[in-house]
């Protein structure tokens, strides 16, 4: 997802989709923006290498 | 005979202790404590709920035990609160919501209600939060903002504000909140009180309304080390209805209180840690390592990635928990995390995922560093607190959102569930500023043996905020 192809035909549809949700004509503004800060924030955690064994959390061993 | 401090700042040892050998009756402290709730609350807005007539039973049921010539234990007639985020029996578990309303009554206490219970402390009521705990700053819609009792025109910090700010103002001597992102230790900060989110899997989390179930921790507040170890003690030990709790033994952090920094590798945290703080914050912070002596440095590998990683775990986590309600009844959320919740029931697993693993990579090498020293000390929030209602902040010239960068520098070690004191070391203009004492996994006793050291230097302190004075004990 770039933040750039986020507008509100795209967040409508994703929206009743992949949620089930029917936004609200004063909801999608937000939820564009949310959308929008989320993608650059993830973009930062997706473009790092992990290893094929870095397996998920939980992390550490009781 | 009543305690020498007034009723609101009495430490809870002080109290416990005069409770126990007689010389103060339960009953009448926590009667002046709840008229010292009834006459502060409304300036700072902590209290939701006062649980008056169980806390005057819960009293007299100590009382009785005095009598009997029997032990009612280490935080006897100790009152203390808790996030209206924990079940209590009676009430509805809101969790700053107005969702919640429609839940029936709890039937039964959190484990960690019961657990002060048995050791003689007096439940007194529930606590403001961020709603769902998706917040830093306890600006609630449906209930109102806490107030910060050192300015309030300020927040209090959040989500578990009311808990911070109760024990800050004198309300009780103690309080439990919840951390998944900082939740304790921003508030903490924030009010300039101690706090300590223990590791992740320490403290069991069942009967307490959940948020992110991967970062999830509770813990508790106070405004000295030998009072939040003592809680602490109290509520240790496994609980198998939370999946995550360990089977740990209870491992008692009172003794080590005294042992002084002997022996202990510490360190304090450069790079991200600083740079994502304000210099006058970084400043104190780095004071407050001279007078330990404290001189080596260590970074954090990819903490800013770190962070970025939790948020993306708390988005889909904590959007998915809301999802049935989200559907059918989205505007009855608070306005401040509507748009975000809505937005974030539609990140891509792969996302989810990538930040699950990086969780693993980065505390295999958090581990490592672990292995030069046994302490790391860091800022706990980017500046002071904010006024209510302000959405943006300027850290070092960028201009950031408020409300979510309140926990810039918290969400990284909650991320792989490091234990972490947070203490008040000092004030800015007024307004305290906090740092985070942080230790490898289960090292709670290395948390709050460094804070006992800062405070019997007198490095870390709480200052008492220029509220109205608090009524005193009957004598």
């Amino acid at each position: 997802m770039h933040s750039e192809d986020i507008d509100e035909d795209f967040v409508r549809r994703a929206a009743a989709l992949l949620a089930g949700i029917e936004l609200t004509a004063a909801q999608v503004p937000g939820v564009i923006e949310n959308l929008r800060r989320t993608a650059t924030i993830a973009a930062t955690v997706n473009e790092f290498r992990l290893d094929v064994v870095d397996e998920p959390g939980p992390v550490w061993r009781l | 005979m009543g305690a020498q401090n007034p009723a609101g700042f009495a430490s809870a040892l002080e109290v416990a202790a005069q409770v126990r050998a007689g010389r103060l009756s339960a009953t009448d402290h926590i009667r002046a404590s709840l008229a010292n709730i009834r006459a502060q609350n409304p300036a700072i807005n902590a209290f939701i709920e006062v649980t008056e007539s169980r806390a005057l039973a819960e009293a007299a049921a100590v009382d009785a035990t005095v009598a009997e010539g029997r032990d009612p234990g280490p935080l006897a007639g100790v009152p203390f609160a808790v996030k209206n985020l924990y079940d209590v029996a009676g009430l509805r578990t809101l969790a700053g919501s107005k969702i919640n309303r429609d839940l029936p009554a709890a039937t039964s206490d959190s484990p960690l209600i019961e657990r002060l219970n048995a050791n003689g402390a007096v439940l007194m009521g529930t606590l403001n939060m961020d709603e769902y705990a998706y917040g830093f700053s306890t600006e609630n819609s449906h209930y109102g903002p806490t107030r910060n009792p050192h300015d309030r025109e300020r927040i209090a910090g959040g989500s578990s504000g009311g808990s911070a700010a109760a024990v800050a103002a004198g309300l009780v001597p103690l309080a439990l909140g919840s951390d998944t992102n900082g939740s304790i230790r921003v508030p903490a900060a924030l009010c300039g009180i101690f706090g300590l989110k223990p590791t992740y899997g320490r403290l069991p989390r069942n009967r307490s309304f959940p948020f992110v179930a991967s970062l999830d921790h509770v813990g508790p507040f106070a405004r000295s080390t030998a009072d939040l170890a003592c809680a602490y003690d109290a509520m240790q030990g496994p609980d198998p209805a939370d999946p995550v709790c360990s089977p740990r033994p209870v491992e008692p952090v009172g003794p080590a209180l005294a042992l002084g920094m002997q022996g202990l590798r510490i360190a304090r945290a450069a790079g991200y840690f600083e740079t994502s703080a304000d210099e006058t914050v970084v400043a104190i912070v780095r004071r407050a390592c001279e007078q330990l002596g404290v001189t080596r440095t260590v970074e954090l590998p990819e903490a800013a990635r770190a962070r970025a990683a939790a948020f993306l775990i708390t988005a889909t986590e904590g959007s998915q928990l809301h999802l049935p309600n989200l559907r059918k009844r989205a505007d009855d959320f608070e306005p401040l995390i509507r748009d975000r919740l809505l937005a974030n029931t539609m990140l891509p697993g792969a996302w989810y995922l990538q930040a699950q693993r990086l969780r693993g990579w980065f505390h295999r090498e958090v581990m490592k560093l672990f292995e030069q020293v046994d302490v790391i000390l860091a800022p706990t929030t980017p500046r002071t607190a904010t006024r209510i209602g302000e959405a943006t902040m300027r850290i070092n010239g960028v201009e950031m959102l408020a409300r979510p960068n309140m926990g810039l520098l918290t969400q990284p070690i909650s991320f792989i569930g490091l234990p972490v004191a947070a203490v008040p070391i000092g004030m800015l203009n007024g307004l305290p500023v906090g740092m985070q004492v942080i230790c490898a996994p289960w090292r709670e006793d290395l948390c709050l043996r460094v804070a006992a050291v800062l405070e019997t230097m007198r490095v870390a302190q709480c200052i008492a905020p220029a509220l109205p004075p608090p009524i005193k004990d009957p004598q």
